[in-house]
């Protein structure tokens, strides 16, 4: 197991929750899976973690400063890992305002990514946001779209760029890290032959038995039942449920064609790289 | 802000008096009080050139932070160093330095340390008083502490401490600057009047407030309370027994990453015990969202009602 940072990456809802409740599974299968309590991939905005990691206040910061302290704060967490510690990145790969990457290549061990069809991930951000289908498909044609928006008051998170569904999968995919990359479809339609690729990617030495039994664990409605009976903080409170349909294909059911155009007509170069041309 | 090393003034803050030749936001001692001072029993805050001892003479702890036995380091992007021990705040500035983000360092982030080589305990927590008793506001960055002890304070709280709490060994917590930090959110959600706002940056919605009650004095203990984000929650509070009350507060001890490397956790245990020996801790969650008038009146309501019943 290569010790340091690695990075579960994509860009929202696109499957990093059931990758990181299939490594809490991994890496503890004797504990019943609580997904309040995943204490793996936390999210690498996280304003504390980055105090922590660069023994500064970020409170009085702006957004540009902030961006100046990141990648400092990720070096010296890699570089004192003993082990593997995985975090969740919504980021694109984006440089500050010093042309420094805010996720630099030498302060990780390696970089998850995680791609969902653009049509699917249109459904499910509109229902994370509570906003209509058409704000989330001009969000993810947004070249400027940042979540946890740097405005004016308080938060546990820092402002995170994603740029559009296209730039954000391109920006990592050309970045110079060690990068292995995933598809939610099939994570869904093969998923002993992906999860076991990306097991082995995060440094999990496991048996097929190990694998089948954190897939068990993690199956979509278990999690699903899981929130339904207890809850998942880290839900918005404005959506309906975190854990929906998990479905591959819902978005062409759902958004109109002139939607599924719109995300064609933006992303058509990426859809066909990532083979998600009709 | 100026500095000027030739007029260095004389102030009292968590539980120190220091003299400063950089112009802090309040708690300037009066002119008619300072021949009463005993120099030598006061923190120094003085500018000199500051460069971070070799790995052999000191420890990296945090990409930006160094420490030896005594002092600890902080070279901070853009704007200069810092150099901390328990009798000195040392200070280099860079020249293009944004002097009003240093002040703001130097009043927090210096003096929690500084208090921290003092062997006190350091929360990073707001703390406001009624009636003679404290209630405790612990959180983490962001979480909306000062947002909610600035509700408290229209409830006619008054602010004893922001951003840091500082608890000396009697268990009182210890006056600190006389400002609290405010969004511009908050601001208007809780329509602050614009005289008593200072803003604090240049390009940053954030202020520095004047509350109307003051509290001078050091305060004992009422109750700790928690901040935490949970969207699965009402407006609700739930107090922590047992051991879960040191993880709790350890987990919100200002720069609590500094305690093995200084070996201040024997200090640190013995202070926590006393504390919570005899103080309720309680967890507030309030819900992942803008911290509205909405939501911030029913939560600031179920923790005056919880501390009422607590003789606050």
């Amino acid at each position: 197991m290569a010790a340091g940072l690695y990075w579960l990456v994509s860009y929202p809802k696109s499957g990093n929750t059931w990758i990181r409740s299939f490594l809490r599974a991994l890496e503890s299968p004797e504990r019943d899976l609580d997904i309040n309590q995943l204490e793996i991939g936390a999210s690498a905005g996280l304003r504390s973690w980055i105090e922590v990691g660069s023994g500064l206040s970020l409170d009085e910061c702006t957004q540009r400063e902030i961006e100046l302290i990141r990648p400092l704060a990720y070096k010296f967490w890699h570089q004192q890992a003993t082990r593997p510690y995985y975090y969740k990145v919504h980021d694109a790969y984006v440089f500050n305002d010093l042309a420094q990457p805010i996720f630099p290549a030498d302060a990780a061990a390696g970089v998850l990514y995680i791609t969902r069809h653009p049509f699917d991930v249109a459904v499910s951000l509109a229902n994370h946001n509570n906003s209509s289908l058409q704000q989330a498909v001009d969000l993810m044609c947004d070249d400027d779209h940042r979540i946890v928006r740097f405005n004016n008051r308080s938060n546990t998170q820092v402002e995170q760029r994603l740029l559009n569904w296209s730039n954000h999968v391109a920006s990592w995919l050309q970045s110079p890290h060690h990068l292995l990359l995933v598809k939610y479809e099939d994570m869904q339609q093969k998923p002993q032959e992906t999860f076991a690729g990306i097991a082995e990617f995060l440094g999990f030495q496991k048996s097929t038995e190990d694998i089948d039994t954190a897939l068990a664990a993690c199956h979509f409605e278990t999690l699903k039942a899981k929130e339904l009976k207890n809850g998942f903080r880290e839900k918005p409170s404005s959506a309906g449920s975190f854990f929906r349909t998990g479905k591959v294909g819902e978005g062409r059911e759902r958004l109109t064609l002139l939607q599924q155009q719109q995300l064609h007509d933006c992303h058509a170069e990426m859809m066909q790289t990532l083979g998600y041309e009709p | 802000m100026q500095i000027s090393p030739s007029s260095s003034q004389c102030y009292r803050a968590l539980g120190i008096e220091f003299r400063s030749d950089i112009s802090l936001t309040s708690n300037q001692i009066e002119d008619s009080d300072v021949d009463k001072l005993v120099y030598s029993n006061m923190l120094s805050i003085l500018q000199r050139p500051i460069s971070i001892p070799d790995s052999k003479s000191c420890i990296q702890v945090a990409a930006c932070c160094w420490f030896d036995d005594e002092q600890v380091w902080l070279d901070l992007p853009e704007l200069g160093r810092l150099q901390i021990s328990s009798d000195e705040v040392a200070y280099d500035l860079n020249p293009e330095a944004d002097l009003n983000l240093f002040q703001v360092y130097l009043q927090g982030y210096a003096f929690g340390v500084q208090a921290l080589l003092r062997h006190q305990l350091v929360l990073h927590a707001t703390t406001v008083s009624r009636n003679g008793k404290a209630i405790v506001i612990c959180g983490y960055s962001g979480v909306g502490k000062s947002t909610l002890a600035t509700a408290l304070l229209a409830k006619g709280f008054s602010l004893v401490s922001d951003d840091i709490t500082v608890i000396n060994a009697d268990g009182l917590v210890q006056p600190g600057f006389n400002d609290i930090k405010v969004w511009r959110d908050a601001v208007d959600e809780l329509a602050l009047p614009s005289k008593q706002l200072q803003q604090m940056r240049a390009g940053l919605e954030k202020y520095y407030y004047r509350p109307d009650r003051v509290t001078q004095q050091p305060v004992p203990i009422a109750a700790v309370y928690v901040l935490d984000v949970d969207s699965r929650v009402e407006a609700e509070l739930n107090a922590v027994q047992g051991v879960g009350k040191f993880v709790q507060l350890r987990a919100h001890t200002y720069c609590h990453f500094l305690l093995s490397p200084l070996r201040l956790d024997s200090y640190y245990f013995k202070h926590s015990v006393a504390l919570l020996g005899n103080t309720p801790l309680i967890n507030v969650n309030r819900k992942r969202q803008r911290f509205t008038a909405g939501i911030l009146t029913p939560l600031a309501d179920a923790i005056e009602q919880d501390a009422q019943g607590r003789g606050v």
